[in-house]
């Protein structure tokens, strides 16, 4: 199909992007690479009177350590992760989940910030970043806020954005050189939105440890109970395998979400997958 | 209203005037007669609407015209005279990689940067590489055939008969 009349504008900085969006009079959307908004468009499930283009701005294409940060700016496109372009202070995990979202020439144009506002339940940035404990650097017509994503997250495709918020980067804590992921991702067919997504991150050296499940048609869960155990555990030890199966449980019930007897399967899996791979 | 934009299209300098909604794909085939650019699912799924953006390939049903103004646009049209084009497009003909060829253009664009990235190594890379362009016909076999036989010419070209 072809999308409904819209207007396009490009603009020359995040400040005027947000001026546009706020000024306004119909539905007015950021648009980054446009790889989901833009199919979206084309099918009319959303039909903006306008799009206000920030995928040139040069605020949101910074990459820069600060600390034990790394500052990403939200219109770095996937394929830059998986190339290594953006240097990957998550132990090679920054670049496995990159390499996994969609295609090639959707990673070309498809950005980080872009993904993390959309907030699609199945796509990969926000369990993967949500693992890593990031956060986003929001700006808006009253300034700038730093929101964790385990605040940012709120729903399926839903977040803490205000309406005329713009993300301008992504802060993505380094972890330590010996820190352990794992990341796995259930699909039917390469590439397609996935059916079932766990990540973990045990980083000992930081005293940091999480496991969250992702594609569970809700924002992805974090498992404390799961993190808890992955943490006190030497390694993929004989019985961990039925520990980490009840916590995930008791977290899911303690979650209050209800998933059907399959998908609960399902998940447990990849989480007991991403597990083993972060673990032995 | 409408954008104004400027871009280089096959190398040649084209500006044109779009409607905001107006997506790459048709601007190139409507606006430009450019008709080797095909749309399958016009929703960023099968591929065949693949070309290259500054160099990289992209969807162009799932890229705003309007956002491509400054930068450089290569359509299929635009191979005539590339070397690797001229291998891999020789290879699919040898070895059955099309048959109603609907999906070609984006597959050639697909796997000439496939090739180029130095990710079309075996017939597992290949196959993961090539997830995102669909073909209703071959059935991939041909296709698969086709690209390990273009990439083995790259790396030890043919001598000249």
């Amino acid at each position: 199909m072809k999308p409904a009349p819209l207007e396009y504008r490009r603009a020359r900085s995040a400040a005027e992007a947000i001026e546009l969006v706020q000024s306004s009079a119909g539905q007015a959307k950021f648009l980054a690479g446009g790889q989901t908004l833009g199919p979206m468009i084309n099918l009319r499930l959303a039909q903006p009177d306008l799009l206000v283009d920030v995928s040139r701005l040069p605020e949101l294409l910074q990459v820069k350590r600060e600390g034990e940060h790394l500052l990403v700016g939200a219109a770095t496109p996937h394929a830059a992760f998986e190339d290594g372009i953006v240097p990957d202070v998550a132990n090679g995990f920054l670049a496995r989940a990159a390499s996994g979202i969609a295609y090639r020439s959707v990673r070309n144009r498809g950005t980080i910030g872009g993904s993390l506002a959309h907030a699609d339940p199945a796509s990969d940035w926000p369990t993967a970043l949500l693992a890593l404990d990031a956060s986003v650097i929001v700006a808006g017509a009253k300034g700038r806020r730093e929101i964790p994503l385990t605040r940012f997250l709120t729903g399926a495709m839903t977040t803490a954005l205000g309406d005329d918020e713009l993300i301008e980067s992504v802060r993505i804590p380094c972890l330590a050189r010996g820190a352990r992921w794992g990341y796995y991702k259930r699909c039917r067919k390469l590439g397609e939105f996935a059916y079932s997504m766990a990540a973990v991150v045990v980083d000992r050296e930081r005293a940091f440890c999480r496991a969250v499940i992702g594609a569970t048609g809700g924002a992805p869960l974090l498992l404390e109970r799961t993190a808890r155990i992955l943490a006190a555990t030497g390694g993929w030890l004989p019985g961990i395998e039925a520990e980490i199966r009840a916590s995930y449980e008791a977290d899911l019930a303690a979650s209050g979400m209800m998933l059907d007897e399959y998908d609960r399967h399902v998940h447990g899996v990849s989480i007991i997958r991403a597990a083993k791979d972060a673990l032995q | 209203m409408t954008n104004a934009i400027a871009l280089t299209l096959n190398g040649r300098t084209v500006t044109d005037r779009v409607e905001g909604r107006r997506t790459l794909a048709d601007f190139l085939r409507d606006q430009q007669g450019l008709t080797g650019t095909h749309l399958g699912c016009e929703h960023g799924v099968c591929g065949a609407c693949t070309v290259l953006l500054d160099d990289k390939p992209v969807r162009s049903c799932i890229t705003f015209a309007a956002a491509v103004d400054g930068a450089a646009v290569t359509t299929i049209e635009g191979f005539e005279s590339d070397a690797l084009m001229a291998i891999i497009r020789e290879a699919f003909s040898e070895a059955h990689g099309l048959q109603c060829g609907y999906c070609t253009p984006g597959m050639l664009i697909a796997v000439r940067d496939m090739i180029q990235r130095g990710v079309a190594e075996t017939p597992a890379q290949i196959r993961l590489g090539l997830a995102g362009n669909l073909c209703r016909c071959t059935g991939y076999a041909g296709i698969v055939r086709a690209v390990e036989l273009a990439n083995a010419r790259v790396k030890a070209p043919r001598p000249v008969a």
